[in-house]
């Protein structure tokens, strides 16, 4: 999700109708600058080259966030959208209006996936060899990064494993357990909660692992706008 | 994720040429290429890349690598797909009335405020401009 606040000035936004390799091209209405979902910047008009704040946001199901957040509000549906409008879309082969740029087919294009970006260098991990195995200590672009992939809700969570400098190595303790999983840290034995990286119990209890940019997608449209994407295998 | 859109787009893309332009009407052969004739390539600077840490705080400023040339299409005016400016929520008490246990959210908790937003909902409107926790921001799809 995008921070409305520009330059000091809070904006708002619409949808341009346009598309830019497939994906959501909007425009504010107070300068009417088109801005690109997936470069996260203006790119036409006054703040073109501006880039959008990111806020980390999760993808799960209403069953797991209302656990999470027994106090959550949630947006008024006021008995419509029963059904999703791209349903087809997302269980058949086509890759979007225009087609993919670039074929690669070290996956199948509509695989989902979850990418991470660390300073331009990104990374796709297939959520088939995530629910294999779903705590992945990794490297990518020289920032120790942890993902967790929670199946039974599809809910798929990328941190910053540093704290304090020092990277940690997580495992999970016993089975997965939905929003109640914990993982334990291999340098402090300190206990976490997957489903907010906070740690509960040990050591390092009380520190919070930060959030990395991390985005949902499909396969072909992740590599569409990272051609140099490396792929995680299992 | 949020190329998810495209069916709606390309299907009212379809209706808007087969009703205004008979000649695509005369030889639609269904292949999608053909919306692209509306296009026009834009010219975007890379941005600097930034330092090599995790960015994720609300005021982030996350690098990207992507910029040069990129094809712009134009499916669809300017708010055909209505973004939602004026958001109203319920609780979880009313929610659950309207939603299954598996509909997919996207979440969102800021300085203790949390507020979650039906995909397919979003679907159909493709933004949501809100404040959550204090902060303003857009939540997409």
């Amino acid at each position: 999700m995008y921070s409305r606040t520009i330059n000091g000035k809070e904006h708002t936004f619409g949808v341009s109708g346009k598309l830019i390799m497939n994906a959501l091209v909007m425009y504010d209405h107070q300068t009417d600058t088109l801005w690109s979902q997936f470069l996260r910047k203006g790119v036409r008009g006054e703040l073109a080259g501006t880039e959008l704040g990111v806020i980390p946001v999760i993808q799960t199901t209403w069953g797991t966030w209302k656990e999470l957040h027994p106090d959550t509000l949630v947006l008024d549906k006021r008995g419509r959208y029963s059904s999703d409008s791209y349903k087809g879309y997302y269980q058949d082969g086509r890759a979007g209006v225009i087609g993919e740029t670039f074929s690669d087919d070290r996956l199948e294009r509509k695989a989902m996936v979850v990418g991470v970006d660390i300073a331009g260098n990104t990374k796709a991990y297939p959520f088939r060899a995530l629910s294999d195995n779903p705590v992945v200590n990794d490297t990518v672009g020289g920032s120790h990064t942890l993902v967790y992939f929670d199946d039974s809700s599809g809910t798929a969570l990328v941190y910053d494993r540093e704290v304090d400098g020092n990277p940690l190595t997580f495992r999970l303790e016993g089975e997965p357990n939905g929003i109640l999983t914990v993982l334990v840290d291999e340098e402090t034995n300190s206990r976490w909660m997957a489903f907010n990286g906070t740690a509960i119990e040990g050591e390092l209890k009380g520190q919070t692992l930060d959030r990395a940019l991390s985005h949902l997608s499909f396969w072909f449209a992740w590599k569409d706008w990272n051609p140099d994407t490396e792929l995680y295998s299992g | 994720m949020s190329i998810g859109r495209i069916v709606l787009l390309t299907t009212a893309g379809f209706v808007l040429l087969l009703v205004f332009v008979p000649g695509f009407r005369n030889g639609v052969t269904g292949r999608l290429t053909s919306l692209s004739s509306s296009s026009e390539t834009i010219t975007v600077p890379a941005s600097p890349i930034q330092g090599s840490r995790l960015q994720p705080s609300s005021d982030g400023n996350p690098p990207t690598s992507v910029g040069g040339n990129l094809k712009l299409i134009t499916l669809l005016g300017f708010d055909a797909i209505p973004a939602i400016l004026d958001p109203e929520f319920v609780d979880v008490g009313v929610a659950d009335t309207e939603m299954t246990p598996d509909e997919l959210v996207l979440g969102l908790s800021i300085n203790g405020e949390s507020k979650a937003y039906s995909i397919p909902m979003l679907s159909s409107h493709e933004i949501v401009n809100d404040v959550v926790g204090g902060v303003p921001l857009a939540v997409t799809w």
